[in-house]
């Protein structure tokens, strides 16, 4: 059935071998670890599949159940919540579909709805359950199927709600366009047997929080019309699944981790590419030792994918790639692909289906791939530098390895520091756990949004809010909260029950994610315009400005025209020998200082009030803050922009520049709400190397992005932190939180900002690490930018730590000499 | 997100307190709201309190006849398109106008809701206009507060059922489908009518050459010939309700009543201009000719 390729068992260490003994080998091997195989783990269900799930299984050729598949069974018939959290490959998606299977063929009535954290995991999952059903026409009732999302035609949306037993959606369209009209849904909510929450890491930080309260709508909805779905939840190796899973779920879950599933030797190399000169201060190429990689493999018939960082990456990697397998002939350079984000979602179909048929033995892709498209197993991967999580890096080297054979994985270095210090020394990648995945649903700027949805769909009923001994499902705040805004005139109370008392619909007004949804289109002008391709909106205005080169597919293509009220970018193929780099421009202004104190004082002894506003200061706002010898800590309303105002043009394969223009684009803004840390003229000095405080003051904001997300239970990622000058005068550290308006997090760092310090303190001091490392001072880029070729140096220098601790030191000093 | 800067200030103190307690703060007690009061001295709203099975409406009715200025014209206009459609034979009649020949007069019910907001917002007042011989029949049907909206959709499914033929305006899109809607929000069953006349889609056909557009109001002076006083504006009555139902002065929701009630006599008589004239000669259209229903007006 799945016909790809067949490596030869050893294959792996032959060409690792091989790799060394090739003539003008530099040892870039610095390091390779072994995995060792598993043996497949299997079980029966008991009671047995019914008939149709037995033929289903037959028609897939799979002989057995794994018994990590079977457990799920057996939990969700029992009635009990799970989350399936065992590796990539091991078919989760098949421990999820059953259990609804079985319910679906057993009443006639009942329905399910799954949702996925893309729109294009949804159409993915929906193409597979349509395929079972002409595998199993038996199945076809039960799997009367369809994806309701933002692109489905509104006849077609009557119709699934009329009649579908099973919907496909996401969060967002739940939250914005399902839940508020819920009266149109009443068979579908009514009957509904089971939800299925799949990939939840994914469900993390700030739009995690949101999506745990959608959740929460949604079941109260369902109990409305009298449902009780179970709910269950595929993972992918995070820290922390299970409990991630319930505080999604509001409820306690099972938890299937021993995964079943057979696995191969694996193999994970670190490659370095050699040093350029005697200095090792540059490198080789990474995306060329990529290409010449992965253009190996393929030609020895080894079906191989390489994830990069950014799309432009992908796309040099590609070029490259199929470039040397067009040197070697064969027909080789047919069997290599790109694939990544912005295709159209039937350019992805034919990518499956070849991939799937054994035609492509190479696929080049960012890490839209991580997130579960089911291209089958392959058996090698190449990670063109790594990605910012260490679970992330897992899910990628986890795509390579099918059943028992054997799989390699290939980490290839930049010239990054953070990327150099793990050739150096592996231990901080292998001995890290992954990263755990933190929400923070009662965040009562997050739940007033929600309540206000909530109140607005049904009236939040007294015994709602109230405690009891199974706690009220929106959490202990929200009685406060609702309170709150009964204050402020958004909800109405009348008779026990709480109504939303205001003509505007509450669900506009809450955004789940940070950036929208908006997408740029596209379009070759030709006899008949053509579209090429998507790209959102944030990212537009960093790939396709005007005369940027757009890769894809290997193409190149000049943006001739880019309309910002359309979103539509109009391009023009054009060979050319050269590839664009946006230069961007960070900026932050604040906009009004709230509140101001001392460090190490209590915050009910402001040093000033909340006072000035922008509009009509000539001055900087807060002026006085900066500049005297005493710490202090601010609070109130930022703007932070990017902007494009230039571009490279560089050379391919060479990475040499060879021209620079200026540009004249709009400011995207976020308007947000932040922290700013001023250390004081003495300590500034002191920390200083070489009369500059940056590598201190640097070590500091990385830690505070690393530990203030304990405290304020948010993601790193949902922080941001700038070393500014501009709007004070001298350097302050900023940390602010990357969501319009702001949700608390920098709020909850100024209001206990100094026990914050004291964990960073702890932090930093334990790393055993000798000079400073991604775990301590040292922090990965958390949003790599999609126009960026990582491979031309764009990473910061590691902040000494020696500093950095020094500086704590000084400023815990303050604190204990104050504090009374 | 949060745009209000005391909700905001709020907010921002419970998350203090959250982290002055730990991960396990103490749950506050739901503090009551204050009970609204109504304004005093405000004049109260034209109407009396009724109770039904679901609890309290407030129901505001009107008869009027030929003796009351205003409504004479309507009543004189629908009179003489009875004795018009009586004389129509049905061969020439669609299907709307053919139902309406063969029903009474009392059969037909004129509903138009008002609400607080689009889909998902609740209805708050349901006006209904009946006719009798030589009489019209108002009864607008309100909820004061949140809580008695079941009521109100009860009693509308009530008179709905009673009256074969309901007439509206936009109703196709609008009126019906938000009773439908909300009824399945209250979990309350709902009977569409047996036949619904939705005289937009007639007046689109009838008039658009002769009139801008064909909103209510300007259907209103233009074929109607008349004008109201300055009232309230549509687009602000969802907001004038959400504010009565938290601060209780009625003085605005007042107006919307009266609003509610012109639309209802605007819709009564449009009806009768809709309503052809027997075979004749082919009508030119001028501005007062009156087209039908009946005729083709491509030639």
């Amino acid at each position: 059935m799945r016909r790809i390729a067949r490596s030869q068992p050893g294959w792996a260490e032959r060409y690792l071998a091989d790799l060394m003994a090739a003539p003008g080998y530099a040892g870039e091997l610095v390091h390779v670890a072994a995995l060792p195989a598993r043996n497949p783990s299997y079980s029966l269900p008991d009671p047995p599949l019914p008939p149709e799930l037995d033929s289903l299984l037959r028609r897939l050729e799979i002989p057995r159940l794994y018994a990590h598949q079977v457990a799920g069974l057996a939990h969700a018939r029992a009635e009990r919540d799970l989350v399936i959290a065992t590796g990539t490959a091991s078919g989760k998606s098949l421990t999820y579909h059953f259990p609804v299977l079985e319910r679906l063929l057993a009443d006639p009535r009942a329905t399910a709805l799954y949702l996925f954290p893309t729109k294009a995991l949804a159409q993915d999952q929906l193409h597979g359950l349509e395929r079972w059903a002409t595998l199993v026409p038996a199945l076809a009732p039960a799997l009367k199927a369809g994806v309701y999302d933002g692109d489905t035609s509104a006849h077609t949306r009557r119709q699934l709600r009329a009649e579908a037993r099973l919907i496909l959606s996401n969060p967002d369209m739940l939250h914005h366009a399902i839940l508020p009209q819920h009266s149109r849904w009443s068979r579908f909510f009514g009957a509904l047997a089971v939800i299925v929450l799949d990939e939840i890491h994914a469900y993390r930080g700030i739009f995690g929080s949101h999506v745990a309260n959608v959740i929460r709508r949604l079941r109260r909805i369902c109990a409305h019309y009298g449902a009780r779905p179970l709910v269950i939840s595929s993972s992918a190796t995070i820290g922390n699944a299970p409990e991630h899973a319930a505080r999604l779920c509001g409820r306690p879950v099972a938890a299937v981790a021993a995964d079943g599933s057979p696995r191969g030797r694996k193999w994970v190399a670190f490659w370095n590419p050699a040093p350029l000169d005697p200095t090792g201060m540059s490198r080789r190429s990474a995306n060329l030792e990529a290409a010449a990689h992965l253009a190996a493999l393929i030609a020895r018939g080894v079906p191989s994918i390489a994830f990069t960082k950014s799309r432009v990456a992908a796309e040099l990697v590609y070029r490259y790639t199929h470039e040397r397998l067009a040197e070697r002939g064969g027909g080789l350079a047919e069997r290599l692909v790109a694939y990544r984000a912005g295709y159209l979602p039937a350019e992805r179909r034919a990518i499956e289906r070849r991939l799937f048929a054994g035609e492509l033995l190479g696929v080049v892709s960012t890490s839209a791939l991580e997130l579960g498209i089911d291209i089958g197993s392959l058996d090698a991967a190449v990670l063109v530098g790594f990605p910012p999580t260490v679970a992330s890096a897992w899910q990628q080297i986890g795509r390579a390895g099918r059943g028992r054979v054997e799989s390699l994985a290939i980490a290839i270095a930049h010239e990054d520091p953070l990327e150099q210090l793990l050739m150096r020394r592996p231990e901080h990648f292998f001995g890290r756990t992954p990263e755990q995945a933190v929400i923070d649903p009662e965040n009562p700027y997050v739940l007033a949004g929600h309540l206000s949805c909530a109140a607005h769909e049904l009236p939040l009923a007294d015994e709602e809010l109230a405690e009891s001994d199974g706690g009220a499902a929106f959490g202990p705040l929200a009685a406060a909260v609702t309170t709150a805004l009964v204050e402020s005139g958004k909800l109405a109370h009348f008779g026990g029950q709480r109504f939303w008392s205001s003509p505007e619909t509450p669900s506009r007004a809450v955004n789940l994610r940070t950036i929208s949804d908006d997408t740029y289109t596209i379009v070759e002008q030709g006899s008949e315009a053509r579209v090429v391709g998507t790209v959102d909106a944030v990212s537009g205005l960093e790939l396709v400005y005007p005369e940027a080169v757009y890769l894809h597919d290997g193409e190149s293509y000049v943006v001739r025209q880019l309309d910002l009220e359309q979103k539509v970018a109009i391009v023009e193929a054009m060979a050319v020998d050269y590839y664009t780099q946006p230069v961007l421009e960070n900026s932050l202004q604040v906009l009004v200082e709230e509140r101001r104190r001392a460090w190490g004082a209590r915050e009910r002894e402001p040093l000033a009030e909340a006072t000035q506003s922008l509009a009509g200061a000539t001055q900087p706002p807060a002026a006085g803050i900066a500049g005297g010898e005493a710490p202090l800590l601010a609070f109130g309303s930022l703007a932070v922009s990017w902007r494009t105002v230039g571009m490279k043009k560089v050379q391919f394969r060479t990475r040499d520049a060879i021209g620079y223009h200026p540009l004249d684009l709009p400011r995207i803004t976020l308007p947000t709400r932040g922290l700013w840390l001023w250390v004081g003229e003495r300590i500034l000095a002191e920390v200083a190397i070489d009369g500059s405080p940056y590598p201190a003051l640097a070590g500091l904001r990385n830690l505070l992005v690393t530990v203030l997300p304990l405290t304020a239970m948010c993601d790193p990622a949902d922080l941001g932190g700038i070393i500014d000058t501009r709007n004070l005068g001298r350097p302050c550290i900023f940390l602010f939180d990357r969501y319009p308006g702001g949700l608390g997090f920098a709020e909850q760092g100024y209001q206990r900002a100094e026990s914050v310090l004291e964990t960073a303190a702890q932090l930093v001091t334990s790393c055993p690490c000798r000079d400073g490392c991604p775990s301590c001072v040292a922090l990965p880029i958390l949003h790599p930018a999609q126009q960026q070729d990582p491979d031309l140096g764009h990473g910061r220098p590691i902040p000494s730590k020696e500093r950095t601790i020094d500086l704590i030191a000084r400023l815990m000093a303050v604190s204990a000499s104050d504090s009374r | 997100m949060i745009g209000d800067p005391v909700l905001r200030a709020k907010l921002g103190a419970l998350l203090a307190g959250r982290a002055a307690v730990g991960t396990a703060p103490a749950r506050e007690a739901l503090r009551p709201a204050p009970e609204r009061v109504l304004v005093r001295g405000a004049e109260p709203l034209p109407g009396v309190v009724e109770n039904t099975d679901r609890g309290p409406i407030f129901v505001h009715e009107v008869r009027w006849t030929a003796a009351d200025r205003g409504q004479d014209q309507v009543l004189a206009h629908l009179a003489e398109a009875r004795e018009r459609l009586a004389l129509l034979p049905e061969s020439d009649l669609v299907p709307d106008l053919l139902a309406l020949k063969r029903h009474a007069i009392t059969s037909t019910l004129f509903l138009d809701l008002e609400t607080g907001g689009l889909s998902g917002h609740p209805i708050f007042l349901a006006g209904f206009l009946m006719l009798r011989p030589g009489e019209l029949h108002l009864r607008q049907v309100l909820a004061r507060t949140y809580l008695e909206e079941a009521a109100l959709i009860d009693e509308a499914e009530r008179l709905i059922a009673r009256h074969p033929i309901v007439l509206t305006y936009n109703g196709k899109s609008f009126d019906l489908p938000m009773l439908a809607d909300r009824a399945v929000r209250h979990r309350i069953p709902f009977r569409p009518p047996a036949v619904h006349v939705d005289l937009l889609h007639h007046a689109r056909r009838a008039f658009r050459r002769a009139v801008p557009n064909c909103r209510l109001v300007t259907l209103e002076w233009a074929i109607c010939r008349r004008w109201r006083a300055r009232g309230v504006e549509s687009r602000d009555i969802p907001g004038i309700f959400h504010r009565f139902a938290r601060e209780g002065d009625p003085s605005e929701l007042a107006q919307v009543l009266h609003h509610n009630a012109h639309d209802l006599l605007t819709l009564a008589e449009l009806l009768a201009h809709l309503i052809p004239h027997p075979p004749g000669p082919r009508l030119v259209l001028d501005s007062e000719a009156k087209p039908s229903f009946a005729f083709d007006h491509e030639g």
